[in-house]
């Protein structure tokens, strides 16, 4: 078991919705055996046994906002995830529930959780394309997200427009919290885990 | 590099939102339930080979793919008229069962065992999953993680993936179990009953021996008069996978009983122009608004109805309990809504015992798990009780097998109408002329439709809902008197 999971959440059947699945395995493709892969549509407390153990955890995911344009890249943690990071739902818990979960039942929780955000247009119809915007930065964004969390070297040398660094990410952040929302971690049952 | 895979499904962006109206005199008129719609199911699978559906269905909602998976192959059967090997249905309903107990295990210990355990006014802080632990001990919190984990596992055997399950297809399941497996399989069921029997005693310890619990559940605001529907056996028992649609009157009275395919003939949807979800009603007494009553068409369907439609349990312990129960609460039928947690746990003793039973028959390692469909594809519909109520899978195909048409009508839909009736009465009963809607008030308006365990996600074709909640109070007018947001 590698010490780093990388988490993709999504649902591929509903067009942007599955951008973070595509891209966490593009990450864990390129963190090769450094990095094990999950994948899930929600979470729920089924996510304990999966990230229990892991010394550090990278979320992938899809959100959405009234500011942000689609293709929109951000890094956020638990403690400075934006507001409406907590969405409930009656079958799920959110993400960060699921982390004190696992602190209150005493099991090994990840001690570093990074959650990577790519702002979509249509997360709402069901089809397994993605939006032309959303096609074209994820790649891209896949591959930053790995020079970031694992000192990669950059595979290409041009940046997307719509790739931030992690300084800009930070006041991106602050400017627009509140009028975004993660589609997956803060609300989602994530089913449960199956090893393949 | 391994692979995890947990289930891509979605999630819906939006908030349930309950609008209450009031008269004149700032009585409660009428409330209202609705909730966001995602788009373009049907248009998703029409033109696709109907054998891809119970592999795309399974995505529509995390919360219950297993159920998607068997109405959906069930269906498929039907689309090529073709009927299952005994072993084929024995191991479907090996990994049904299963799946009933770990998705009751959510809804008891999550969802609504907060309600009880830690009490139903309780800060909404300390109402929830972190203050049942911090209540009943964290061992209990890991025998949950432990129970669903070893279910998940048998569910990962039988049906390939733990949540998008793939074995199921048009004349049987794709793979069979050897014997090892099997044995696995029956360690596993018979560790599942002795965790259906220590949420049992949960139950027994912290609700039914507490007066003011047991007064709650039977109290005026949280009880209504209705028809129920469910699937039963041929001797009249709940069974998940598959039976008779049986419907009963508001005094227990079979007054339908059909086959699934003929759904239409009986049920029909009423459409209101506050929301995307339809309201199911019963076709023989009809549309007569939102009201129960034995006047009304209105009908209850999930863990109760499907006790109440049923003259017993078809294992020895949830039969035991099945009797208990309905002696305390006077049934069947029992009207009682927040009677459908006792009736869940009833359910959760009911597939542990129906699993075990499944995993000790040798059958269930035949080599004749399939048979070939040879037919022309046409129609077919596709039943089973999901844990949220009776589901339909309707699909029409043309010669090819390639889909024209395809209809869903899911468990919180067919409790669509009974959920608006319980809001309204717990309204009427909680808001009074010049008070402000709190926390509290929200609260018991929560329990009386988590009781039904409402999943919006596959409701609305879509994903489980980011189910936030938002309550507005208006007046006559129309006007915004009070709003309360949670999100």
């Amino acid at each position: 078991m590698a010490r780093t999971l990388v988490l993709g959440l999504g649902n591929e059947l509903l067009r942007d919705d599955g951008v973070g699945l595509r891209a966490a395995r593009r990450v864990a493709e390129l963190a090769g055996d450094r990095a094990d892969l999950a994948e899930a549509c929600l979470a729920n407390a089924d996510l304990l046994p999966i990230v229990s153990g892991r010394e550090r955890l990278i979320v992938v995911d899809a959100y959405v906002s009234s500011t942000d344009p689609p293709g929109t890249a951000v890094r956020a943690t638990p403690a400075d995830r934006p507001a409406g990071f907590g969405y409930r739902s009656f079958h799920t818990l959110p993400f960060d529930e699921v982390l004190a979960l696992g602190h209150l039942l005493g099991l090994p929780m990840p001690e570093q959780v990074v959650i990577h955000g790519l702002c979509v247009e249509d997360a709402s119809t069901f089809g397994d394309d993605l939006s032309p915007a959303l096609a074209a930065a994820w790649p891209a964004w896949a591959e930053e997200i790995a020079r970031q969390e694992f000192s990669l070297p950059s595979p290409r040398q041009a940046k997307p427009h719509s790739l931030i660094t992690p300084m800009q990410n930070e006041g991106i952040s602050r400017r627009v919290n509140g009028s975004r929302r993660w589609l997956n971690p803060s609300s989602g049952r994530c089913a449960s885990p199956t090893l393949r | 590099m391994k692979t995890v895979s947990i289930n891509p499904v979605t999630r819906l962006e939006g908030h349930g939102r309950i609008d209450i109206f009031l008269d004149d005199e700032d009585r409660v008129a009428n409330a209202y339930f609705r909730i966001p719609e995602l788009r373009g199911f049907e248009a998703f699978c029409v033109g696709r080979p109907v054998e891809e559906m119970p592999r795309i269905t399974t995505r529509i909602c995390g919360v219950c793919p297993e159920a998607h998976h068997m109405a959906s192959a069930k269906a498929c059967d039907a689309v090529y008229h073709v009927e299952i090997p005994s072993a084929a249905r024995k191991l479907r309903e090996l990994l049904y069962n299963t799946f009933y107990v770990a998705d009751h295990a959510v809804h008891f210990y999550i969802l609504s065992g907060p309600d009880f355990v830690v009490g139903p006014d309780a800060p909404v802080e300390e109402r929830n999953i972190f203050g049942l632990i911090r209540k009943v001990g964290v061992e209990t919190g890991r025998k949950v993680l432990e129970a669903r984990a070893k279910a998940q596992e048998l569910i990962k055997t039988l049906g390939g993936k733990s949540i998008h399950q793939v074995t199921s297809l048009p004349g049987g399941v794709s793979r069979g179990l050897s014997e090892d497996e099997r044995r696995r399989a029956e360690q596993i069921c018979g560790d599942l009953v002795e965790f259906a029997k220590f949420t049992l005693k949960i139950l027994d310890d912290v609700v039914l021996s507490n007066r003011s619990y047991l007064d709650l559940i039977l109290s005026d605001a949280f009880r209504h008069e209705t028809h129920y529907m469910g699937l039963v056996d041929e001797r009249n028992r709940p069974n998940y996978y598959d039976g008779t649609i049986r419907v009963v009157d508001t005094k227990g009275k079979e007054i339908e009983r059909f086959a699934p395919a003929e759904y239409l003939d009986h049920v029909a949807e009423h459409v209101e122009p506050w929301s995307y979800l339809k309201l199911p009603y019963l076709k023989r007494i009809g549309w007569k608004g939102l009201t129960d009553g034995p006047e009304s068409g209105v009908y209850r369907v999930a863990p109760l109805a499907r006790l109440n439609v049923a003259d017993g349990m078809s294992t020895p312990l949830a039969q035991e309990q099945y009797e208990r129960m309905m002696t305390t609460l006077g049934g069947p039928p029992v009207h009682n809504t927040l009677a459908y947690h006792w009736a869940r746990v009833i359910e959760m003793v009911n597939a542990a015992e129906k699993a075990l039973e499944l995993a000790r028959d040798p059958e269930v390692t035949s080599p004749e798990i399939r048979r070939v469909p040879t037919a022309h594809p046409t129609e077919g519909v596709g039943v089973v009780e999901a844990p949220r109520g009776i589901l339909f899978h309707h699909y029409v195909t043309d010669e090819r097998g390639i889909l024209t048409k395809v209809n869903l009508i899911v468990g919180t839909t067919n409790n669509y109408a009974a959920m608006n009736l319980s809001i309204r009465k717990a309204a009427e009963a909680l808001i009074q002329p010049g008070k402000k809607l709190t926390a509290g008030v929200l609260n018991r308006i929560e329990m009386a439709f988590r009781a039904y365990d409402p999943c919006f996600g596959c409701a609305t074709h879509a994903m489980p809902g980011h189910m936030s909640l938002d309550v507005t109070l208006r007046d006559s007018q129309g006007r915004i008197l009070d709003r309360l947001v949670r999100g």
